[in-house]
């Protein structure tokens, strides 16, 4: 059951997402004995290997079976199962509360995936933290595994407000470097910058052995841009207004979201990024779905 | 270009509504806040210059649509280039019309003549562009004819067709006369007329007066010249004599007639046509044969019977004229093309008596030239001379003489008026010196005293002088030299020259004054003289020989050829004033001469008062006069556009094909703003047309559904 009850989730979606484990595609570096791999060894039924007997180690954990016929001192090892640490980082700024008529905003959306996700990691014992960003880190919640501490999260998204420029390049360059190493980071935004600075965050993430999932939150009038009369087009992130004539430059406006959009694609292959685009008009249960079975291909990888 | 409907002009500031709604447009804009602000940036940039000129391109499609609709409603008219010069209401409009016999030429199948149809589309085209008011000049006119109107152009009887020829210069320079008199600003002339060169006269000086004038003038004006060249097969006639021989109790007419063919090269190897005869009332048909176009009868012998009226106790007073035929005819040729060409009027009369008036006190001393003028140079010619005093000459009646030889004074006052008037209608004068010439001046001619031109004779000139009979006679001077293309020392038909050489003149009186030397004596003495002080509407001459023909001044009296010559040739010329029948050709020049006259016969019956204009045959001081047609308006030839180009020179002249534009010089062009219209709609359609999507330009998503 869940402990709090949200709007922006939904208890038949979760349980059906629910029967997909969460897993991370690299070993990740737990506390705790977990679901997933960890690249240490452990105390795991699954075995890992033999190794030498060297004064210190445990007398209980000779193989004298082995002894019995090699007559040398064999440790037995078994591979370690560890917990995750997921922190998700949900993008704020002004861009995101952009809704078409009918579709719920890209942070109305970004918040069901987070609360989705966090919820998911939760249940199976990860820690779950979030980060709100926009022009600063708006808000940080580290990732910790009570269920007490789910309802802090789901609390800060909840309260999420749109507001400002965005700087998600910068703070999460800044994540990178706060989150101790092998994290499940997933990123939850538009994305709505150079690509190019994208692969440098992603890079650095990367790098910090993160488990780095995009989840690229587009509105399908942003793809559509279907409008017939001239529109005065007010910059949500503060910028300056805009006059256009939509038929004049609805070419040259797909053309310009088809090269980013390419691009992105490319970075993250690049960067090895799990990448999923969203579009808002679809349920979140699709892309959680995609985002969860993807994952569950790649298990094991240590 | 003018309008049918200029009121739905007023519809033009419709032109502004694309505009405005376009304006309208920008302003009704939606304001969305938007997020992806970048591309939308990215493709603001990317919008070249193109796409603004696109959307000018549209706006000025736009509007170019509503101006042609406009434009379409309002009917619009245009004739060609020089339609858009003439167009304007505000500038004056002059019409030439050429009213002559080749201007009455039928052209196709509907029957209007050139002239009819160059005034139909004249009035076509100016009632189409509201000139409503012009000023006509046309042939027979010196002044415009007055209170004319477009719409009356072609109906008015003033205007009706004429035998006159034309004189286009003329009527240019009218033309020009009037635009200078009324400070007209801008004017374009019309001239209605089928260039034909006779009527353009295009050798003629008049032109430089035109083209100077016109080019001096500030007022703008431009010619617009009536092209009706098309030339239709057409056949004329003409009478070339009509002499009425003395055959005793029956009168024969000799009539001589031509029936041409035009364009001859058009004309069948042979044919024969009927032309019929009428005298009187009394018809007759004489077949002509033809050959390639043209044909002759040559003194066709008509004769006189007892039954045949005689019409010339009509206009004869005296017993003696009563008993002299005078009458007119006509010869006609079946109708075709041109009306105006196809009959001929004629007279004819008993030949009138050769008479000559000899005025001198001494009568004797020019008996030479009694006799001369007394002996008639055929069996059918009658010939008398009469003497008379200057003293008698109230008693003259002047109209029976055609030759005056003048033995006396040089006349003057009451004398010189009588002669002048004789001579002004015809008369032909020659005067002789008289035995003490005084100091008398007249027509230009002056007596200078008499002179002796004898001189020893040698033996080379005894030899020479085989015709001296008389040796004691004189031996005077030699003619040194004589003008043999003159009227009265001319050549004989043969070509042998008078036999002039052989004369000597003992005495001679010296002429002075203003005179043409015919012919010249040795020591340069002119033995005879024509006066050039002789008016120029005087129709006769006046010659002066400078010796008499008694044997002590000349030879002229023994050696009579030369006189008598010189004597019945004046009478050839002086018959001309003499008798009733006449035959003239009407030209513009000429046409005042049948102004008081009374139509016997005219060739086309017309509502115009100058009947006189038309050919026919005409009754005026007890005269009959025939008018017929010039013989140039049979023969057209056309003046080329070089020429054209040559006569007006700078001047702005533009030549309308009248006979081609079918539907006259004016169309509605309402048709071609419908197409622009249509065109402009298609066009800003197409450019307005949403683009479609960039090759390669999939959808990015394909829209779920919820």
């Amino acid at each position: 059951m869940l402990p709090v009850t949200r709007s922006f989730l939904d208890p038949l979606i979760l349980s059906r997402l629910s029967a997909i484990p969460l897993h991370a595609r690299f070993a990740m570096q737990g506390n705790i004995s977990g679901r997933h791999a960890s690249p240490h060894r452990g105390s795991s039924v699954e075995f890992a290997e033999y190794r030498k007997y060297v004064p210190g180690d445990d007398l209980r954990r000779l193989d004298w079976r082995a002894f019995g016929r090699t007559d040398r001192y064999y440790v037995k090892e078994f591979e370690a199962d560890t917990n995750l640490r997921c922190c998700v980082v949900v993008d704020t700024s002004g861009s995101m509360g952009f809704a078409s008529k009918g579709y719920p905003s890209k942070i109305q959306y970004a918040r069901s995936v987070a609360g989705s996700t966090a919820y998911l990691a939760s249940q199976q014992g990860d820690s779950v933290g979030v980060s709100l960003a926009a022009g600063s880190l708006v808000q940080n919640i580290p990732p910790r595994r009570s269920p007490a501490h789910l309802k802090v999260v789901l609390d800060t998204l909840e309260q999420a407000k749109t507001e400002g420029a965005t700087e998600l390049p910068r703070i999460l360059h800044e994540v990178a470097e706060t989150v101790r190493q092998r994290a499940l980071v997933v990123v939850i935004s538009d994305f709505f910058a150079d690509p190019s600075e994208w692969k440098s965050c992603f890079e650095h993430l990367r790098f910090r052995k993160h488990d780095v999932a995009a989840f690229h939150l587009l509105d399908p009038q942003e793809i559509g841009f279907e409008f017939q009369r001239p529109v005065r087009f007010l910059d949500m992130e503060g910028g300056n207004a805009l006059f256009v004539d939509p038929i004049e430059i609805s070419d040259r406006y797909q053309l310009a979201l088809r090269e980013f959009l390419d691009r992105m694609k490319q970075v993250t292959i690049e960067t090895g990024v799990d990448y999923h685009r969203v579009i808002t008009s679809e349920s979140y249960e699709q892309p959680l779905m995609r985002f969860l079975i993807g994952r569950t291909r790649t298990r094991g990888v240590r | 270009m003018t309008f049918l409907q200029p009121w739905m002009l007023l519809a033009l500031p419709l032109l502004a509504l694309p505009i405005i709604i376009h304006l309208v447009h920008l302003r009704r804009h939606q304001t969305v806040p938007w997020a992806a602000m970048r591309f939308l940036l990215a493709a603001t940039k990317m919008a070249s210059g193109l796409s603004k000129l696109k959307q000018y391109l549209i706006l000025a499609l736009r509007t170019l649509a509503i101006a042609t609709l406009v434009l379409f409603a309002s009917r619009p008219l245009i004739s060609g280039i020089s339609g858009w010069l003439g167009a304007e209401e505000s500038q004056l409009s002059i019409v030439l019309i050429d009213r002559s016999p080749s201007m009455q030429l039928k052209l196709g199948e509907t029957g209007e003549t050139k002239q009819q149809l160059a005034m139909q589309r004249v009035q076509e085209w100016l009632s189409a562009s509201g000139n409503s008011k012009i000023v006509c000049f046309a042939t027979g006119y010196d002044e415009p004819v007055s209170d004319l109107d477009v719409r009356s152009l072609t109906s008015d009887p003033r205007l009706e067709p004429t035998a006159l020829s034309s004189n286009i210069p003329l009527l240019l320079d009218q033309a020009r006369e009037y635009i200078e008199r009324n400070n007209v600003a801008k004017a374009t002339v019309w001239i209605a007329s089928d260039l034909s060169e006779f009527d353009w006269r295009t050798s003629d000086s008049t032109w430089s007066v035109v083209r100077d004038g016109f080019s001096k003038t500030p007022t703008d004006v431009s010619f617009q010249i009536l092209d009706l060249t098309p030339q239709v097969f057409n056949r004329s006639i003409k009478v070339t004599g009509a002499e009425l021989t003395d055959g005793g109790a029956e009168e024969e007419l000799q009539l001589s007639l031509q029936v041409k063919s035009s364009p001859l090269d058009a004309a069948p190897a042979q044919e024969s046509v009927s032309v019929e005869l009428e005298i009187a009332g009394n018809r007759t048909a004489i077949p002509v044969s033809l050959e390639r176009g043209y044909g002759e009868v040559s003194r066709f012998p008509i004769k006189f019977t007892a039954g045949m009226p005689r019409e010339a106790s009509a206009v004869s007073s005296n017993d003696e004229e009563k008993s002299k035929t005078l009458g007119w005819g006509s010869v006609r040729i079946a109708a075709d093309a041109n009306e105006s060409d196809n009959v001929a009027y004629f007279t004819f009369e008993t030949k009138p008596l050769r008479r000559t008036l000899i005025v001198s006190d001494n009568p004797s001393a020019i008996e030479a030239i009694t006799i001369a003028a007394s002996i008639a140079p055929n069996p059918t010619a009658k010939t008398s001379s009469d003497q008379v005093t200057v003293k008698q000459l109230d008693t003259v009646d002047w109209n029976q003489y055609a030759v005056v030889v003048w033995h006396e004074q040089l006349p003057t006052e009451a004398s010189l008026e009588l002669i002048e008037r004789f001579v002004n209608t015809g008369g032909q004068i020659l005067f002789l010196p008289p035995e003490i010439p005084n100091n008398n001046t007249s027509f230009g001619l002056r007596w200078n005293g008499w002179e002796s031109l004898t001189k020893t004779r040698s033996a080379e000139a005894e030899s020479q002088s085989n015709s001296l009979d008389n040796s004691d006679a004189a031996v005077g001077a030699r003619v040194e030299q004589w003008r043999n293309d003159s009227l009265l020392l001319g050549n004989t038909m043969s070509g042998t020259a008078l036999p002039l050489s052989t004369l000597q003149v003992a005495k001679a009186c010296r002429i002075a004054g203003n005179i043409t030397e015919l012919a010249t004596l040795e020591g340069d003495i002119a033995l005879l003289v024509r006066s050039d002080a002789v008016s120029e509407q005087s129709k006769g001459d006046v010659y002066a020989l400078c010796t008499t023909t008694s044997d002590e001044n000349s030879t002229l009296g023994t050696d009579g050829i030369a006189i008598y010559v010189m004597i019945q040739r004046l009478l050839d010329a002086g018959m001309s004033k003499v008798g009733s029948a006449k035959s003239i050709t009407a030209s513009t020049e000429q046409s005042t001469q049948l102004k008081d006259s009374q139509s016997i016969a005219i060739a086309q019956q017309s509502l115009s008062s100058q009947q006189w204009e038309q050919a026919g045959v005409f009754s005026k001081d007890k005269l009959l006069i025939a008018q017929n047609r010039m013989n140039e308006e049979d023969e057209v030839k056309l003046v080329s556009d070089e020429t054209l180009q040559s006569v007006f020179g700078e001047l702005k002249w533009y030549r309308i094909d009248a006979v081609a534009a079918s539907n006259s010089l004016v169309q509605e062009v309402w048709r071609w703003f419908a197409i622009l219209m249509l065109i402009a709609l298609l066009a800003e359609g197409i450019l307005s047309a949403p683009s479609r999507r960039a090759k390669g330009l999939k959808p990015l998503f394909s829209q779920p559904t919820r």
